[in-house]
Order: structure tokens, then sequence, then C-alpha cells
């Protein structure tokens, strides 16, 4: 699977070198925004992907996105997490958008027939918020250790019990309900790190 | 009695029935301890519902849109140094490249040509476009009717829309009315209004962006009616929301807050 060896490269590559990479790419590096798309660009189309259920949609969005991420690198503060939280925080903002603005281009057709002026909200961006949020949880999943993805992903994507996940991984029962402890408090975390790109 | 550590916060999340009772009770009571939980339940809960999604969270965009982002950034990037480049395609420059589905190995399903896609993508934009001007015309055509006398509404009106005031009552004061070809440049904008009190200063028409921020000033309305060049691209950019504003003389260019009334025109 091309997609795992993606996301372990992705791994090591982001731990060893986030700052380094943040700190070229504010610095004007295209090397580090080749880089930053090698890394991150199939998390952010899929977060696109999954919020507008458009691929077209979403590659748009993913253009904009580096794009855009590019024109204000000057407003990057490099650090070791700062980058996929700055660039989830801006394919978050371009998602956003695109929800107004087709909930605009709804509304305004029946405002103006209806006479009443519509006032600019941004609808759906809770269930925006959502999506990005268990994109960004399996993609946390996925960076977690063994055992503690291995028991995570059969409490909740095969949804076997935890004295189940005990016997099939020969571990006592009590290690098992740490792991699911300390990876929710991780992956809350991980998830309220992916906010902190919240404005740009 | 001090806060539970965090693994308790856990466990009640999780719905542990093992809990130690003391620790329950605290959490329960404890307004800190009680959002924690709550906030972890709900990591929970996104956990679970994503448990249902088997498709992928990550999906390859494709080289086409890594060469999108070169020619949108500049073209100082040899092709060799696309991150995707495992079919050996190239960059033609920073005008649209010319990528073609048979170009390099085709070990991996062929990629639409940009141009294909950007004339499709063109086709089914312009399609919807057209309807959505055309039903924006019909509406214009239907609202300056209702306004106005019949016969009066030019060919060239492209949408008309009341302006109101902005308190519940949203009371119409006047009309905002779109001259010019939708879509092309040379829009322009004709406010007419009833007879208004400016006080000491003047009324000043502006578009004001959909986000609620960026906003920018057509200029000065003296008398009830006057028509102002609408600046190329601001509709498509999101300025439709037109506003009237009372302003003083002073040493502020930007809007008082003070709008008088406000319509919004169809994208």
């Amino acid at each position: 699977m091309s997609r795992v060896t993606d996301i372990e490269r992705a791994d090591t590559e982001t731990t060893r070198g986030a700052l380094a990479l943040a700190e070229a790419l504010a610095s004007g590096s295209r090397d580090a925004l080749s880089e930053c798309y090698r890394l991150w660009g199939p998390l952010v189309m899929g977060i696109a992907a999954r919020s507008l259920g458009s691929r077209q949609d979403a590659e748009d969005i993913t253009q904009q996105v580096f794009v855009s991420a590019w024109q204000s690198r000057g407003t990057l503060r490099p650090s070791e997490s700062a980058l996929p939280a700055w660039l989830i925080g801006i394919a978050r903002r371009r998602v956003a958008d695109e929800y107004a603005r087709r909930a605009r281009a709804m509304r305004n057709s029946r405002a103006v027939a209806a006479n009443t002026a519509p006032g600019a909200d941004v609808e759906g961006s809770d269930a925006v918020d959502r999506l990005v949020d268990r994109v960004l949880l399996r993609e946390a999943v996925d960076q977690l250790s063994e055992p503690r993805r291995t028991v995570l992903n059969l409490a909740y994507v095969e949804d076997r019990t935890q004295e189940d996940i005990a016997k099939q991984l020969d571990l006592p029962l009590g290690t098992v309900k740490s792991h699911m402890r300390r990876g929710l408090l991780q992956l809350r975390r991980e998830l309220l790190q992916g906010w902190e790109g919240g404005d740009r | 009695m001090t806060h539970v550590t965090d693994e308790v916060l856990a466990a009640l999340a999780l719905g542990d029935p093992d809990v130690d009772p003391a620790d329950r009770q605290h959490a329960e009571t404890c307004p800190l301890c009680s959002e924690e939980v709550a906030e972890l339940a709900s990591v929970h809960g996104l956990l679970r519902e994503e448990a249902g999604m088997r498709g992928a969270h990550r999906v390859d965009p494709g080289p086409h849109v890594w060469q999108r982002i070169l020619a949108a950034t500049g073209d100082d990037v040899p092709a060799a140094q696309e991150p995707a480049a495992a079919d050996g395609s190239t960059v033609e420059g920073p005008v649209e490249p010319v990528a073609s589905g048979s170009s390099g190995p085709s070990d991996r399903p062929a990629v639409p040509s940009l141009a294909a896609r950007r004339a499709g993508r063109q086709s089914r934009r312009s399609w919807w476009l057209a309807g959505t001007a055309a039903a924006c015309l019909l509406i214009g055509v239907l609202v300056g009717r209702a306004v106005w006398a019949p016969g009066e509404t030019s060919e060239s009106v492209v949408a008309t829309v009341p302006l109101t005031t902005l308190d519940a009552s949203k009371q119409k004061e006047g009309t905002a009315e779109l001259l010019g070809n939708q879509g092309s440049q040379g829009q322009e904008l004709r406010i007419d209004t009833r007879p208004m009190s400016s006080g000491s200063g003047y009324v000043e028409v502006w578009l004001i962006n959909t986000d609620g921020k960026r906003m920018v000033s057509l200029g000065v309305l003296s008398g009830t009616e006057a028509t102002f060049p609408v600046p190329p691209d601001a509709l498509a950019q999101g300025y439709t929301i037109v506003d009237l504003s009372r302003e003083q003389y002073d040493d502020r260019p930007q809007h008082s807050g003070d709008s008088i009334m406000r319509g919004t025109l169809p994208v």
C-alpha cells in the first residue's frame, strides 16, 4: 500500500525536519513548498474531498491552499508543529468559504426573489469542522505508536470490546484500557494542535 | 477534593464502569472536570463516527494539481523537483502546461490534460453561470416590474435589488440596479433612493464583501440618484452587498458603521 509508506515517510520526516522545513518555507524556498505538498498535499486533498464531495472542487481547494500558503509564507511562525496545523487552518477556511459560497449562491437567488436581504453567515461551518476533525483523527491514529494504534483501530474501526482486544493482542486488560485512555488524551491534544493554525 | 487525573477523565469519557465512585462524583459536579470529560467524549464520538468511513483520509491530488500550483506561484521550479514526478511529465512554465495523458510511461491511469479539464470545467461553469444569470435577470426584471412601472427596465439591467433599512422592519428606502453584462467588465451600479437626511455629513455608497470584512467605496451619493462604476471582478470576489452609509467630515475615511440601507446583489 503506497499510502502506508507515504504516511510512514511523512511520519519520520515530519518529526525530523519539520522545524527546518517550516523555516525554509517561511524564507521563500520553492523546494520547501514542494516538500510540503508531498507531505501534506494528500491530507489537504482528503479534507477537501471529504468535505466537498467533488473531486474537481477538492483539487481546486488543494491548489488554493498551497498557492495561498506560498503567498502568505511570511506569516508562518516556524515551529515543529506549525506547518501541518497552518496548512490545515488554511484548508479549513477555504472549505468553509466554499460552503458559504454555495449557500450564498442558493440563498441569493431565493432572497432576491423573496425581497429580503440575506445576512452574511457561514452555514455548515460546524459540519465542516467535524469533517476536518475526523480526517485529522484518522491521521493522528495512524501516527500513534504501537501497540496503541492497533488497540484503537480494533476498538473503533472493528468495534471490538476491550476484553476481545486484550485476548487478541495477548495484553493484560489493564494495559488495553490504559492505551485506550491515553490514546484518547493524545488524540485530543493532536486535534487541538490542528486548531492552532486558526488565523493567518 | 482535588481534580481527578487525566486517565480518570478519559475513562469516564469512554464510559468505563469501573471508575472510583468518589472520582465519578467529583467529575460530575466539578465544572472544570465535567468540561474535560465532555471534550474527550466528543473526541470519542468523532472516532466512532469516523469508524464507519472506510474511504481514505488521504487522497492523491494527482500531478496536474501540483502543476497548477507551480503555474500560479511562478515558474522557477524545475520539473525535476515536482514532488509527484513519477510519470516524468514536464512543467511548461507559468502558462497552463499542456499536460497530456500520453506523456511519460503510463503505468498509472491517464490524467486528463489540463486543457481538457479546463475546457470541461469552463463549459460546466459557463452553463451554470448562464443559467444563474438568466435566473437573476428574470428575477431582476420581475422585481423591477414590481418596483417601477413596467417597461422602465432597460435591456442592460442585470439585476435589481431593493435597498432596505437594517432594522427588523426592513423598510424599503431605495433600489440598486446592476447595469451591463454579467461577467464582463464595465458594469455599473445605479442607486435610486428616497430623499434622506445626511445631517452635517454626506452619504457614501459601498460594496461590502460577504466575508463581512472587506469593502470598497464606490463614491458619494448626492441627491437621490447616481450611477457608479463597479470595479471589475468585484462581484465575483464577493463584494455583493450594496450599502449606503452616513459619513461625517472626519479623519476616518473608512465606513462609519452608520448604515442607512442595504441590499445584496445576486452573484
